[in-house]
């Protein structure tokens, strides 16, 4: 069903800044900037913990 | 007469919030569309009802109530929280087993979220039904 780990986390990171964005932004435009800063947000961490365990496991 | 019409207003506000928690409950998004935010509760139907069925299909188990085990009892909670999606399942016979999978444990944590997830929408529709926001 998924092709990677990170085919997950993006569908995870796209959900949940979707909601994010809808119940806690009052105005459309500030959902939508909200929801793509999360979704950047989740990004920027998954990865980044991904290159620590990385260079913890080496 | 204004103020006997503006406190059967607020008897009404107060009386439906736990109509809506309900609803909210039962179908993700569904709070919002009760009270006609149809925009938002259609998208937080697609969005929480897709992550709770891609949960399904990659095979994800539901948590068991278990007596001194606070994890699978919290897990419970959480998929119990996803409300007519996880009923639905469960009266369907749906019953993963555990699984050594990536994609199972992916599916697993995909369904405790979408039900984690209906929780913030049932707190956003009860905050729209008492005028907390609009």
């Amino acid at each position: 069903m998924l092709s990677s780990h990170f085919t997950a986390a993006l569908i995870f990171a796209a959900v949940t800044s979707v909601v994010f964005a809808v119940t806690s932004k009052d105005t459309d435009r500030e959902r939508v900037l909200y929801g793509l800063w999360v979704f950047g947000l989740f990004l920027v961490v998954s990865l980044g913990a991904a290159w620590v365990m990385y260079f913890i496991h080496r | 007469m204004a103020t006997k019409a503006a406190t059967i207003e607020k008897e009404e506000k107060a009386a439906i919030p736990f109509v809506i928690l309900i609803v909210a409950w039962l179908l993700p998004g569904g709070g919002h569309l009760w009270q006609r935010r149809w925009g938002r509760g259609a998208l937080l139907l697609v969005s929480i009802g897709s992550m709770f069925l891609l949960g399904l299909a990659m095979g994800g188990r539901f948590f068991r109530p278990t007596p001194g085990n606070i994890v699978e009892s919290l897990g419970y909670l959480g998929d119990l929280c996803s409300g007519l999606f996880f009923l639905a399942a469960r009266f369907l016979g749906y019953d993963a087993p555990v699984s050594p999978l990536p994609a199972a444990d992916y599916g697993t944590k995909f369904l405790l979220v979408a039900g984690l997830l209906n929780v913030l929408c049932i707190l956003d529709a009860y905050d729209i039904a008492v005028g907390k926001k609009t």
